[in-house]
């Protein structure tokens, strides 16, 4: 369990974790968590995110791209 | 992991309780709710309001979506839990919640299938590798939580999925805010905003707050340094005589939000009339509810569910804590017949909730960043 984990809790939203997106494969992309994890996410809701950028990742789901890269992995 | 040392950073953190203590008139109280509940969490795991000047009072707003869910919505979800074949899925963070007759895990020890999932689209995948069971997949949360359920819906009607229901229990923040603004009762001064709801929602939406009830909201990140700089925000607010919405989380959070988040959440979602809160009885506007188009994947139209509901529990004081009238601690049943292993409310279950927080970090240390 990561730091982000321990303190957070699924259902409310500060679960929610950033990640840079490494590579795109439709409406999934593969992406990498402030703990080095690579995780897959959807991406439906950030059109404009490409690899690269940082999202906010909710259960999953990118819920929005993220100005400032905010984790340095 | 630069940003977060550099957002515990205790001299920081120290420099910033100075500079609140130099804004705050001694003559007066000032009390500022916290909406969301990683806050709260924050505020009790770092010790922040020990380094507050004793005027402030920081009052534990219901930005705990579990612990605002009455017992009722549990009892419903249960029901279905109990159908014949049904597969229930919830995230990890539900299957202690207890509802009149247990929680989904004492559910699971007398037989229902009971799965715990990361991601409504885990659900929807257990959905798709059974299709001859009917697959529930318990919907809870703000708007942050409520955009992946609008994805994985949407996904289930492309693929054409027949056998997955969503048991909508979606709530919004504004329409909780106002109502407590509107309670005779409840004095609040100012609000630190939700960090993580407002990357979809914006910040335009909490103007209300400034423009019709004249106080301020600054929208926060989440570490102890975030914290104490958006109640140093807050204070220059008030000592100026201004209300207005500021962003102290803008590294992370852009002033518009996200729009595709919204425009998905407008497509599957419809607001409900009036929805119950646990504590702050029914809410007008204040939930979700899945679209006439969507309806397939409504559980509430789809899955008949048989079994009473019942009302929170009479001695469980959940309600006054939630409203910031009394604190944690001051309920009969905390420490004693509540606590985080027999938690007879919600707010002792979630990580989230004021009282498992409270209970959790009881001895925590002033500014510990730990
Ligand atoms: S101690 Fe338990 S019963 Fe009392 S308010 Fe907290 S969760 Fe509710």
């Amino acid at each position: 369990m990561n730091d982000q984990q321990a303190r957070s809790c699924s259902v409310c939203a500060d679960a929610a974790e950033h990640a840079v997106i490494e590579s795109i494969a439709g409406s999934d992309a593969r992406a990498v968590t402030a703990t080095g994890e690579t995780v897959t996410i959807a991406i439906d809701l950030v059109p404009d995110a490409g690899v690269g950028d940082t999202v906010l990742v909710q259960q999953g789901v990118a819920i929005g791209r993220v100005p400032r890269r905010e984790i340095q992995p | 992991m630069k940003y977060v040392d550099e957002f515990r950073d205790a001299r920081t953190i120290r420099r910033l309780a100075d500079e609140i203590a130099g804004l705050v008139d001694p003559g007066r109280t000032y009390r500022i709710m916290e909406i969301c509940g990683g806050h709260t969490h924050s505020i009790f795991r770092f010790g922040l309001s020990q380094l507050l000047p004793d005027n402030i009072d920081l009052i534990h707003g219901p930005g705990c979506p579990v612990c605002v869910l009455p017992m009722g919505r549990m009892d419903v979800g249960l029901a279905m839990a109990e159908q014949d074949g049904l597969i229930f899925t919830a995230f990890g963070d539900m299957m202690r919640v207890p509802g009149s007759t247990g929680s989904p895990l004492e559910s699971k020890a007398r037989g229902a299938d009971i799965r715990m999932v990361y991601s409504p689209l885990d659900a929807l995948k257990i959905a798709q590798e059974n299709p001859e069971r009917p697959v529930m997949f318990f919907a809870i949360g703000f708007e942050t939580t409520a955009p992946s359920t609008a994805v994985t819906i949407m996904r289930a009607k492309a693929a054409g999925v027949g056998n997955f229901f969503v048991f909508c229990n979606h709530i919004l923040v504004n329409p909780a805010i106002r109502a407590l603004l509107d309670m005779d009762d409840m004095r609040l001064d100012a609000f630190i905003g939700p960090g993580h709801v407002s990357t979809v929602i914006g910040c335009e939406p909490y103007r209300f707050i400034a423009e019709d009830y004249g106080r301020p909201i600054v929208v926060s990140g989440f570490e102890p340094v975030d914290i104490m700089q958006s109640i140093a925000m807050i204070l220059r607010q008030m000592k100026d005589g201004t209300a207005k919405v500021e962003n102290q989380y803008s590294r992370a959070l852009p002033w518009e939000g996200n729009p595709a988040a919204r425009a998905a959440l407008d497509l599957v979602f419809e607001t409900r009339d009036s929805f119950e809160w646990r504590g702050l009885g029914r809410i007008p506007h204040s939930a979700y509810a899945i679209r006439e188009e969507f309806a397939e994947f409504d559980a509430e139209k789809q899955i008949g569910v048989h079994g009473q509901t019942f009302p929170d529990p009479v001695e469980a004081q959940c309600g006054d804590v939630l409203k910031g009238a009394i604190k944690p601690r001051d309920c009969r049943l905390f420490g004693n017949a509540c606590t985080p292993e027999t938690p007879v409310g919600a707010l002792m279950v979630s990580s989230e909730g004021a009282c498992a927080a409270q209970y959790k970090y009881a001895d925590v240390t002033i500014g510990s960043t730990d």
